[in-house]
């Protein structure tokens, strides 16, 4: 009997523990802090102790994104009323243009802020029909870069014509969440995930050098949690730029937000989303929205330009067969048995 | 060898042990935060059915275990298109009346880039 009750402690000793240890793993201190911003809802993770207010930084970051222009530009969207308006920019509003039109230059104006004009004149969260082959043609000749100069220091956009204008409202999430990641590392934080309505920005480790897990949306499903597959990244923007994101149906036609300069129109192809992997958030941003709107046959050549020059590290294409283009060094894999990789 | 009363007790006591894990990383006890505009309208646990109006937003609908959106007043529906949610990190979110309805915990995933 004396032995019964050894061995049963001894099985008690071993067996409770081991009941227990998925809830008693060191689990490692989070934060987050979620908000409505930028047209979207955002979501800050902060990792590791610290007691700064993550919350107010990471919105007084998102404030000053979404006043970057202008402390009046809706959306970051302005146009000029008079010939030969000046606007001034602040320093970071100048990297951002800079960096906009180096995209537009190695994309060949698939990615152009100039096409203010064209955004607001298609205004896709409230339109519910397409506006008429002449009302396109006529934005459309306020549009281009050649409407747009810079004083010698850049720190003056000139507007060459009445009614012409920018619209940073496509790398204006990319440019947030690079602010807020360095805010945050300033304030000593470790690690952070910040999440703008699906623009993910990342930095530093978590516990044990584990890398950030990114899940890539899957164009097709309604749902906002259902994913194509996993991206393992580390110190990076990941931006997804897809037709379903905003969009509406007028007689069976989907129009969605990302506009081809080239036409005036919503951009028609094969890509169901594009998905950009890069150091800098602005780059990130832009050159998903540029190689979306450059379409499938001009993709290859424009990832590799931005490749080379240093913009982006990859990319995840996701096209109308579900087939799944990775480019570049990513650590992605499919997860989802409806899409294949090719 | 012969079994003695003592090895049943044991052999008993061995099998019931194997359980004790199942209770402590049951899968009950998850709940659904609401918030709009960031602040916190309910906390509703998902084992009791239930539906919960939210102003004149739209309606939450707890059933079986499962929580979706319901009548919602926005144009674009996508809150309603979600459906239902139940696992862990899982969120329902319209953006136009700013309502955030999710399950905690975590997901298996950090973020999702869309």
């Amino acid at each position: 009997m004396k032995k019964f009750i050894l061995i049963l402690i001894l099985i008690l000793a071993i067996a409770i523990p081991s009941g227990c240890s998925k809830n008693s793993l060191p689990s490692e201190k989070t934060q987050t802090a979620e908000f409505f911003a930028l047209d979207t809802y955002c979501s800050v993770t902060v990792y590791g102790e610290n007691e700064t207010d993550f919350k107010k930084i990471s919105e007084d970051s998102v404030a000053k994104a979404q006043t970057l222009l202008t402390s009046s530009a809706e959306n970051n969207l302005y146009i000029a009323d008079i010939k030969n308006q000046t606007l001034n920019l602040s320093g970071d509003a100048t990297d951002v243009l800079v960096k906009a039109f180096e995209i537009y230059d190695i994309s060949d104006g698939a990615f152009d802020i100039t096409i203010a004009p064209l955004t607001k004149l298609w205004d896709i969260a409230n339109r519910t029909e397409p506006p008429s082959e002449s009302e396109i043609l006529f934005a459309k000749s306020f549009c281009g870069k050649d409407k747009i100069t810079f004083s010698e220091d850049l720190r003056t956009v000139i507007f060459l014509q009445a009614g012409s204008g920018i619209d940073i409202g496509a790398v204006c999430k990319g440019y947030a969440g690079d602010t807020i990641a360095k805010a945050l590392t300033e304030a000593g934080y470790t690690a952070g995930n910040i999440n703008l309505g699906g623009n993910v920005t990342v930095f530093g480790e978590k516990q044990n050098d584990k890398p950030f897990v990114i899940g890539i949306k899957d164009p097709l499903s309604e749902r906002n949690d259902s994913i194509v597959g996993t991206l393992v990244v580390t110190d990076c923007s990941v931006v997804t730029s897809g037709a379903y994101e905003r969009f509406f149906t007028y007689e069976g036609k989907r129009y969605h937000h990302i506009i081809d300069p080239a036409t005036g129109s919503p951009a028609v192809n094969d890509f169901l989303s594009v998905t950009v992997i890069a150091e800098n958030g602005i780059y990130a941003d832009a050159l998903s929205t540029a190689i979306f709107a450059a379409g499938p046959e001009k993709a290859g050549q424009l990832i590799q330009s931005a490749t080379e020059k240093g913009y982006m590290t990859g990319a995840v294409l996701i096209n109308n067969e579900r087939s799944v283009s990775v480019i570049g060094d990513l650590d992605f894999t499919v997860t989802n048995n409806d899409y294949h990789e090719n | 060898m012969k079994i003695k009363i003592c090895d049943i007790i044991l052999i008993v006591c061995l099998t019931l042990l194997c359980f004790i894990p199942l209770f402590f990383t049951g899968s009950t006890g998850k709940y659904a935060t609401i918030t709009v505009d960031g602040k916190t309208k309910a906390i509703l646990p998902l084992d009791t059915d239930t539906s919960m109006q939210i102003d004149d937003i739209g309606t939450v609908v707890i059933s079986k275990g499962k929580i979706r959106f319901e009548n919602a007043s926005c144009p674009d529906k996508s809150c309603e298109k979600t459906g239902e949610i139940y696992k862990e990190g899982q969120s329902i979110i319209c953006l136009p009346n700013r309502i955030v309805i999710k399950i905690d915990g975590e997901s298996g995933v950090d973020a999702i880039a869309q």
